[in-house]
């Protein structure tokens, strides 16, 4: 090698070596950048779908006060306003010595209705046998009230001690029951079974809520679809209860498999 | 006039020159340093200090002045080995280990420059050293995204200087002795262009990290 080759070679390498540096420094802060747009554009996303699940949260809730207030409104002011009615009657009638006590047979029954439609909206508020007997008793309750209607026949299999359930918060169970609630009410509607069959089973880390029946069967992908289409809130309050549990929810369409199969995580007491 | 090329005059000028403005911008910024910025402060407090001890002996007194930069040079590498040792979070006893080590190969080193050479080999290896300590350090802005700007990094802008100079310089350390020994003119063209542009680079890329010290943004996990 000459004193040119040397030289040529002391400034190419130096060049070279300057170019490659300030590509990789360019790369380096292109590559950054463009995964931070990225990781920014996931938490976005993930932002609008927690803002979804919080405003059908929020609408659920308004829907509930609305049904409540319709309920009270349209079944149970109308009865107390005949009891009212009635009652002044008797007053009359009582002053003028014709009251006759069966008349209040009639009123017994109308108070009766009363009672049963306040008792009915407390339900919807906050199940009391639910809060009394806790969640296996009252989705067994729920399961052998349906069968006892008679249209369909219900059967509840329970493989889980009491104490796996005792790390759950009431809040906790008491959103796991209202996803089964939504679940089978979903199902009495839909699916038009004559059986089915829920069974609560844990392995070492989930609760697991099987769901079998003889009706129409859905997948993940139709579920999807429905939710997209449907403005209903059911689907949409599922969602959001399911986050708050961290659990997963999934439909088979395969007759070898559950229809509906909800994973719980278990929480250690 | 030290150099025959006005171009290499002047580009060796700012290079000269660069290393007071990042001096100056560390002055403003100052009260925002933390330890990593005081580090780069120094280090061109004494680059600026071997800069002038240099030009002075070989000007004033026309002594030759490898010694001054060679020991310069041995302090550069141990801060630099030092910045990534806080950015890696290495532990206090792998950094004597190396530091031994180093220490160790520059007597030697130093001991056999002074027979044959002009210049220690410890300037290729603080090269690769830091070339490769540089690359390792950018993984991570891209795996961890907690600089969220990356440009408000200070400890970014630091690294980048450091890589973009030391790879810049790579050949410029791996010919300095033959260049020395054998083409004079070589060598201060090369050093005259190549290193004083690599030297403006790091200088203004450094001036930059200062610049940035306010934000403090954190360039990894480990940094504290």
């Amino acid at each position: 090698m000459d004193k040119y080759e040397i030289a040529v070679t002391i400034y190419a390498g130096c060049i070279i070596m300057f170019f490659l540096a300030v590509i990789i420094f360019l790369f380096v802060i292109t590559y950054q950048r463009k995964m931070v747009i990225m990781e920014n554009n996931l938490k976005l996303i993930e932002q609008e779908k927690q803002l979804e699940v919080y405003k059908a949260s929020v609408n659920a809730e308004e829907k509930l006060k609305k049904e409540i207030a319709s309920n009270l409104h349209d079944e149970i002011n109308p009865l107390l306003n005949v009891l009212k009615f009635n009652l002044g009657k008797y007053r009359l009638k009582a002053r003028n010595k014709a009251f006759e006590p069966d008349e209040l047979i009639n009123d017994e029954l109308l108070l009766d209705k009363a009672i049963d439609g306040i008792r009915s909206v407390c339900y919807d508020l906050t199940p009391s046998f639910f809060l009394k007997y806790g969640l296996v008793p009252s989705l067994e309750a729920y399961i052998n009230n349906v069968t006892k209607a008679g249209k369909l026949k219900g059967n509840f299999i329970n493989e889980i001690s009491p104490d796996v359930l005792d790390a759950y918060t009431v809040e906790e169970q008491l959103n796991i029951y209202r996803i089964c609630m939504e679940l089978l009410t979903n199902l009495i509607k839909h699916s038009a079974c004559t059986n089915f069959t829920l069974q609560i089973s844990t392995t070492k880390t989930q609760l697991n809520f099987h769901i079998t029946h003889d009706g129409v069967r859905v997948s993940n992908e139709e579920i999807e679809m429905n939710s997209k289409v449907s403005n209903g809130l059911g689907l949409k309050s599922l969602k959001a209860r399911l986050l708050l549990l961290k659990a997963t929810l999934n439909y088979y369409s395969e007759i070898s498999l559950p229809n509906t199969v909800l994973l719980i995580p278990i929480k250690q007491a | 006039m030290m150099f025959e090329s006005p171009l290499v005059e002047f580009l060796y000028s700012i290079s000269f020159l660069s290393i007071f403005l990042s001096f100056f911008i560390g002055l403003l910024r100052k009260k925002y340093f933390k330890k990593t910025d005081y580090l780069f402060f120094f280090l061109i407090l004494i680059g600026i200090i071997a800069e002038l001890a240099s030009t002075i002996y070989s000007w004033y007194f026309k002594l030759p002045n490898s010694f001054i930069l060679n020991v310069y040079e041995i302090i550069e590498t141990l801060m630099v080995f030092y910045f990534y040792c806080i950015l890696f979070n290495i532990s206090k006893k792998k950094i004597f280990i190396s530091v031994s080590l180093f220490g160790i190969f520059c007597l030697i080193d130093f001991n056999y420059s002074y027979g044959n050479r002009h210049y220690g080999n410890h300037m290729i290896v603080e090269s690769l050293m830091t070339i490769v300590f540089s690359l390792l350090a950018f993984q991570f802005p891209l795996r961890k995204f907690h600089v969220t700007n990356i440009y408000q990094s200070n400890i970014f802008w630091y690294n980048s200087a450091l890589f973009i100079y030391f790879t810049s310089c790579f050949f410029l350390s791996l010919f300095m002795n033959y260049m020395l020994e054998n083409d004079m003119k070589l060598f201060f063209y090369a050093w005259g262009i190549c290193h004083s542009i690599a030297n403006i680079i790091l200088n203004m890329l450094i001036a930059i990290g200062f610049w940035k010290s306010k934000y403090q943004t954190a360039f990894t996990t480990l940094t504290k």
